[in-house]
């Protein structure tokens, strides 16, 4: 399946549903992405609602890591745009031909938008748009209603990490879990072996950029995980932990020396397609069969691809998301994976 | 860390040569949805409360119910009367909180008896010295923050030699007369003064249906004038000749 590729390594990978009838068969339903053959529905990070467009230039898809907010473009000469989105370096100017899409990146190579020139006439103008993050479009599927919050619940889905191109080679696949803030120590107060309790840090203003509740991760100095708890909220410098050993974890009394990390509670595993499919699970509360799953926040640590993703080949990237009994009801929490390959640029 | 191998038969694949300059790009990126969490018990409104001053938004709220109406108990001062400051917002099944600030100010007195608010100050408050030792007063009251319980009068303080009083000193009360948004007391007189006395005036809203007033205290005073002939109103002639000198 090679759909919308842009030519360049920076939009090689992509991720679709799976659940469909056949490979590239359509199958929309993020809830029913259960496995089997891969979809043609794009499983996405980001929307965008264009402010202005300037004429004859088609704007497609924005990267997964782009910042959310007010992006601007502006054209140049009548046939080079670039990219700026909110908070970022502006990217370069970017030539673009007539009939083709093209990646226009932001000076971070962080995040990009991919357009397409439709016509040979002139780009003019500076289109701005707002770029939003995406609600339960494949790397969450779903939303925790209450009686799922109240008794706690497990979700499995799969989605395809797809080499997109036609002749490119994904190179050294790995994925691994999205911190969503700034990794601490958990140096003033630890949790005990058992129950609920609180995690302290000494750093003052430590967790200002952590979410107000949430999954949290514990590793040992030398990074070997010890535990994955949630916290029920949170001041600048304390967690309060109320659920313990989730996600396979079992519960250990932690060391002031020990690394904590905000994450979501998922984990992830990896599954290759045999005949074109990989297994089905019978509903998104049911576990696959056989996948080792990896809960790490480094690549190093995550889930490795052996071998290439050739031209149109693709992967079934599991995942694993508990929520545990008696959650707080929260808006907008984030489900983040990362992931890294090379390509040929 | 396990290294994913594939399963049943795959053609040999050779990795192509790096030909191009500077070797092939590594690429690091991020894929991130959002979900909500839904909470039945969330589903509330909130009332947060203060006394004598707005309440703290950010501190727990002082009541909270799944319906409207609720009922919550104001405290009675024990002299004198309490501003209660009530502020309700409505929080969602996902946590997420109005934005609204602007508070309802209910007033108990300490016989347990709620206490209307002061109606708004006057503005534009001026008095001037005129002409038979007259006073003139004039001021202007917006009434609609007010409604529906708006001042109906004026009250208009007068003293010789120092400011008056509220509640010693009494004061003339002036039937208001409405226009669309707001009343106009406009030169009206206070007189029985001598020449070369300082008169203060002191000028409130005042509605009678509970008998309070504006809180403003700030008096003007002026020096009465002499005892001349009143002004010309309207079209008048001079009877008589003119000399020049």
């Amino acid at each position: 399946m090679v759909t919308n590729y842009a030519g360049t390594s920076q939009d090689l990978i992509q991720w679709f549903m799976t659940g469909a009838a056949s490979d590239n068969a359509v199958q929309t339903d993020p809830t029913l992405s259960l496995g089997g053959f891969r979809s043609s529905s794009a499983a996405r990070s980001r929307w965008f609602r264009v402010r202005q467009l300037g004429p004859q230039l088609r704007l497609d898809r924005v990267g997964g890591a782009t910042p959310v907010g007010l992006a601007a473009m502006s054209t140049s000469g009548g046939s080079s745009a670039k990219f700026t989105p909110s908070g970022a370096t502006a990217g370069s100017l970017v030539t673009l031909e007539n009939g083709r899409s093209h990646i226009i990146s932001d000076g971070d190579a962080a995040g990009y938008i991919v357009g397409n020139r439709g016509s040979s006439a002139a780009l003019y103008g500076s289109p701005s748009l707002y770029i939003l993050e995406a609600v339960n479009r494949g790397i969450s599927p779903k939303s925790i209603v209450e009686a799922e919050r109240a008794a706690g619940v497990s979700h499995y889905w799969a989605l395809a990490a797809s080499n997109a191109s036609g002749f490119d080679v994904a190179e050294d696949f790995k994925a691994w879990i999205g911190t969503l803030g700034t990794q601490r120590l958990s140096g003033t107060t630890q949790l005990g072996g058992s129950g609920s309790g609180t995690l302290t840090t000494a750093t003052s203003n430590g967790f200002a950029d952590w979410p107000l509740s949430g999954g949290c991760r514990i590793t040992l100095a030398d990074n070997t995980e010890r535990e994955v708890v949630y916290y029920s909220e949170r001041t600048a410098t304390a967690l309060t932990v109320t659920a313990r050993a989730l996600l396979g974890t079992s519960a250990s009394a932690g060391l002031t020396t020990d690394k904590i990390y905000p994450v979501p509670l998922y984990r992830i595993g990896l599954e290759l397609p045999v005949a074109g499919e990989i297994q089905t699970v019978a509903s998104i509360t049911t576990a696959p069969t056989g996948v080792t799953w990896y809960s790490g926040v480094t690549a190093a640590a995550g889930a490795i691809l052996a071998d290439d993703l050739l031209a149109n080949e693709w992967v079934g990237v599991w995942f694993h998301r508990q929520i545990p009994a008696g959650a707080v009801g929260c808006f907008g929490q984030r489900g983040k994976i990362a992931y890294s390959y090379e390509g040929s640029g | 860390m396990i290294r994913i191998r594939p399963s049943g038969f795959r053609p040999p694949h050779f990795r192509p040569l790096r030909l191009r300059p500077g070797g092939w790009e590594a690429y690091t990126l991020s894929e991130s949805n959002l979900f909500h969490v839904e909470q039945t018990a969330l589903d509330r409104y909130e009332l947060y409360a203060g006394v004598d001053a707005y309440p703290d938004l950010t501190a727990a709220y002082a009541a909270a119910s799944a319906t409207l109406p609720f009922t919550y108990a104001l405290s009675t001062p024990p002299s004198g009367i309490r501003s209660h400051y009530l502020i309700v917002r409505r929080r969602n099944i996902v946590n997420l909180l109005s934005f609204n600030t602007a508070a309802s100010i209910i007033r108990i007195g300490d016989d347990g008896e709620q206490v209307g608010t002061e109606p708004q100050i006057p503005l534009e408050f001026a008095i001037a010295a005129s002409t038979a030792n007259s006073v003139l007063v004039t001021g202007r009251y917006y009434f609609t923050p007010d409604m529906p319980n708006r001042a109906d009068k004026w009250a208009v303080y007068s003293k010789v030699g120092s400011a008056p009083v509220p509640g010693v000193d009494s004061p003339t009360l002036v039937t208001m007369g409405y226009l669309s948004a707001q009343a106009v007391i406009r030169d009206y007189a206070l007189t029985g003064y001598t020449t070369g006395q300082v008169v203060y005036v002191l000028l409130r809203t005042h509605r009678s249906a509970d008998g309070v007033e504006s809180t403003n205290t700030d008096a003007l005073s002026v020096t009465v004038g002499s005892a001349g002939p009143s002004t010309l109103g309207g079209v008048e002639g001079i009877l008589g000749d003119v000399y020049l000198t």
